[in-house]
């Protein structure tokens, strides 16, 4: 649905968006994780039409994105620093979205207020920051939009409003075949959700795949090596030692992976799933050397 | 509320009347106590009332302006409004349509008690469109001012460059030029028409001609937001072409001005009398100083002490020095320029001189004797540059104003020491100073010919007499005829003192009631052949008598 194609995104000399490329299918959750400065805000702002690439192109369904309202209007967005005028309140905001967002439906909107429980009066710059998120899910929702791009989406809120967020936004999903892109740090809680996932570094992607295929690639081994010693012919991303025990994190596929430890006839091995975290620690080349050094 | 407009989002327009409504209703106090000022309709319109006004409304302008796409000046309101659906041609329409109104509705509304009150609806007519037109012409600035800048305070710098920069700038350079330029006089700004809060904006046609100008600024105004990164909010200027040049204009308009107060509190003469060092002494760190605060001021940083940037600075310093240096040496010829009598249409000159007590009315004369008497003395001037120049005891002014065939003017002011009969630049002076034609010209508040000679002088006294009616017209006659030939002076004659007379006249007034009484006393010898027999013989006869 979402197809970004060679963007390259230039702040001066120095380059956000290195040629990235990028594919979001209808109907999925899509995870955009990476470091901090990896381009993962400037991406999404290239999504929605706020900033214009320098190279490359972003369509959603073939459409160009860049000073697109037809296209924008089957976008919601909610950023990692949220804007809302000071004096509104919401009810001043519902008629400001309704304006601007031909989809947007009242009766939803009416709907959700009881899960969102936020004064409606009440003028924005008094709601905390967490409530401001609220108010940002509730208009984004009753927009109806087709493809919803969320940065930073549940930072603030509380437990319970997450979990609640999080359903709302499955189910819209799964009835609507709504497409979400989220970009979050918050990496265990994006492995609950995404079916997607896309890894930036550096402005470029590092690898982009199925959360299934991602976690199915790789694999922790944690084994007593025999007499033959550790296995070979393993695609080692980590490896490290506790006494006798060896832990090996390597790619590849689970069957390949069985086949060349027990070649190598261990005293004791085990095959663990990696978490998200995991993979994109070790994907990313792990602690640097500095941080190793502190830490040993 | 769907709304299907490209042009225009009439949702976005009413939310920026509600949360601007303190300007447009400051807007409207304003023009309320302003209309309320008025006693009848025709003070409305008058311009020693209109015009400081009209100063303010195009402030009002950008006020407007700057409400109205103030979101282009904060990072996460700007990304929120262009991540809406909504086109960029969109979305500056329907601001600037929301700002064209936040002073048409309390202009409307003030015009309408206006008009119940004074029951003239020209008059207020014409005061709500010289109202409408400066506002417009602000807000155009404005607007544009905005979408250049990324910040609030590059918005205000930007207009005030846009509103005032041309006129500034070219006054400065003028003064800069003209304290290595002896004599150079800055008389007037070409570019002051550019400036209708200096110029005159109470000027209904002035006004339509610059509002059309407004109107394509505004176009490319919305053109430049097309092109203008989201991302430049924040940054003192949006686009980074045009940095380089607000720093040097930056530069140059501050470090002229710096320079100057520095030359005040050096007590550095800035009339043409400096050498090349006192006016760099003052020009350099003016400059210096100002460029860094250029820097400091659109870099965001007070950080600006590089290698790279010292080395721009020395640069900006070389290049002064040697626009300076070239400018004294007079490379172009704009101190020792004297104009050829056959291209001067009109000259003025006005000279001081406590001892030789005399000094012309600044009035305009046309004949050949006179451009040509002055511009003889504006040559001795120049050939004597040196010594007057350095001469540090000099009180004495003589100031030319020459109105050339093509419509150009050039001005001098020079200071001056006569220092006796034989200097050529006193023997100048003098015969400039008995040339009568500038005086009889005051006399007659006209040009002099015969035929207003003899329409408006009423009387002529020499020696006690005082004639008028027919002969005076003969005398007149005879006097003109030996002005055509030189031979009438004002003050000493080259013989020394002759005859004087005394010529009056009745000057009307523009009101035309009021007759104001001029005199003229003028000399002559008996180098006069047509008027001095004819005095002679009035004196014999009134002897006889």
């Amino acid at each position: 649905m979402i197809q970004a194609t060679g963007v390259v995104k230039q702040y001066g000399s120095f380059r956000a968006l290195d040629g990235l490329s990028l594919t979001v299918p209808k109907g999925s959750v899509y995870g955009l994780v990476g470091p901090n400065g990896a381009g993962k805000s400037t991406l999404i702002r290239c999504i929605t039409g706020a900033f214009r690439p320098e190279q490359g192109e972003i369509t959603l369904e073939g459409e160009n994105v860049w000073e697109n309202p037809r296209v924008k209007a089957r976008m919601a967005h909610i950023p990692d620093e949220i804007f809302f005028y000071p004096q509104s309140n919401l009810t001043d905001l519902q008629r400001f979205y309704a304006g601007f967002y031909p989809g947007f439906d009242k009766e939803l909107w009416g709907r959700l207020e009881p899960v969102f429980q936020l004064p409606r009066k009440t003028p924005l710059r008094r709601f905390s920051k967490g409530m401001q998120k609220q108010a940002a899910f509730w208009l984004a929702l009753a927009c109806r939009p087709e493809v919803l791009i969320l940065d930073e989406p549940v930072d603030g809120l509380d437990p319970m409003m997450r979990r609640q967020v999080w359903q709302l936004l499955l189910g819209d999903v799964a009835q609507n075949g709504t497409t979400v892109l989220v970009s979050s740090h918050n990496l265990r809680e994006l492995e609950d959700v995404c079916d997607r996932v896309g890894i930036l570094d550096k402005g470029r992607m590092l690898l982009e795949r199925s959360l299934s295929d991602l976690q199915e690639n790789m694999a922790k081994i944690q084994m007593v090596p025999g007499e033959n010693g550790a296995p070979q012919g393993l695609d080692v991303l980590h490896e490290s030692r506790s006494g006798r025990l060896l832990t090996l994190v390597v790619r590849g596929r689970p069957e390949e992976i069985r086949e060349r430890v027990a070649a190598a006839q261990p005293v004791y091995f085990d095959l663990l799933p990696l978490s998200l975290e995991e993979i994109f620690i070790y994907e990313l080349g792990g602690i640097s050397d500095e941080v190793r050094n502190m830490v040993l | 509320m769907k709304c299907e407009t490209w042009f225009c989002k009439p949702y976005l327009i009413r939310r920026n009347l509600t949360r601007f409504w303190p300007a447009w209703a400051g807007f409207g106090l304003f023009l309320l106590i302003w209309e309320l000022s008025c006693w009848d309709a025709e003070r409305l319109t008058v311009s020693g009332l209109l015009q400081p006004a009209l100063i303010f409304v195009p402030l009002c302008g950008l006020v407007a302006a700057m409400l109205v796409f103030g979101y282009l000046f904060v990072p996460r309101h700007v990304n929120t409004m262009h991540s809406l659906p909504v086109g960029r041609e969109g979305l500056f329409l329907t601001n600037v349509l929301s700002g064209l109104s936040l002073m048409a509705l309390p202009l409307i509304l003030t015009g309408l008690v206006a008009l119940l009150r004074l029951h003239d609806w020209f008059s207020v007519l014409v005061w709500m469109g010289k109202v409408a037109m400066c506002y417009f012409y602000g807000f155009s600035l404005g607007t544009m001012a905005s979408v250049l800048a990324g910040t609030r305070l590059g918005a205000i710098i930007m207009w005030c460059l846009l509103a005032f920069g041309h006129v500034v700038l070219e006054g400065l350079l003028k003064i800069a030029a003209s304290a290595v330029l002896w004599g150079v006089e800055i008389n007037s700004l070409a570019l002051e028409f550019l400036c209708p809060m200096i110029y005159g904006a109470g000027n209904v046609t002035y006004m339509l001609w610059v509002d059309a100008v407004c109107l394509g600024l505004l176009i490319l105004a919305l053109f430049l937001y097309r092109l203008r990164k989201t991302e430049a909010t924040g940054d003192f200027i949006a686009f980074t072409w045009l940095t380089p040049v607000i720093k040097i204009l930056l530069t140059l308009m501050g470090g002229i001005l710096l320079g100057n107060m520095l030359a005040s509190v050096m007590e550095i003469n800035l009339e043409g009398s400096a050498t090349l060092a006192q006016t760099l002494a003052w020009l350099i760190p003016g400059l210096l100083i100002a460029r860094i605060g250029a820097e400091m001021l659109v870099s965001r940083t007070v950080r600006v002490f590089s290698g790279k940037r010292l080395a721009r600075y020395a640069l900006c310093i070389a290049i002064a020095s040697g626009a300076m240096t070239l400018m004294s040496m007079d490379v172009f010829g704009i101190a020792g320029r004297v104009p050829d009598p056959g291209e001067v249409a009109s000259v003025s000159c006005s000279l001081w001189n406590e001892e030789m007590g005399y000094w012309w009315e600044d009035v305009p004369v046309s004949d050949e004797s006179s451009i040509g008497a002055v511009t003889s003395l504006h040559r001795e001037i120049v050939d004597n540059k040196d010594r007057l120049k350095s001469d540090a005891f000099v009180d004495d002014w003589i100031h030319i104003h020459y109105t050339m065939k093509d419509g150009s003017v050039l001005t001098r002011s020079y200071l001056v020491r006569y220092s006796g009969e034989s200097d050529p630049v006193q023997q100048a002076a003098q015969t400039v100073m008995r040339l009568p034609q500038a005086h009889l010209r005051y006399l007659l508040n006209q040009e002099v010919t015969l035929e207003a000679l003899q329409e408006k002088v009423t009387s002529l006294e020499f020696s006690g007499k005082t004639v008028t009616g027919p002969e005076l017209d003969a005398l007149l006659e005879a006097l003109w005829q030996d002005l055509q030939e030189g031979h009438i002076y004002y003050g000493t004659t080259p013989e020394g003192y002759g005859q004087s007379l005394t010529l009056s006249a009745e000057i009307p007034q523009k009101n035309g009631y009021i007759r104001e009484i001029r005199s003229c006393t003028l000399n002559l010898t008996q180098t006069a052949e047509h008027l001095w027999p004819l005095l002679e013989s009035l004196r014999a006869g009134t002897n006889q008598g």
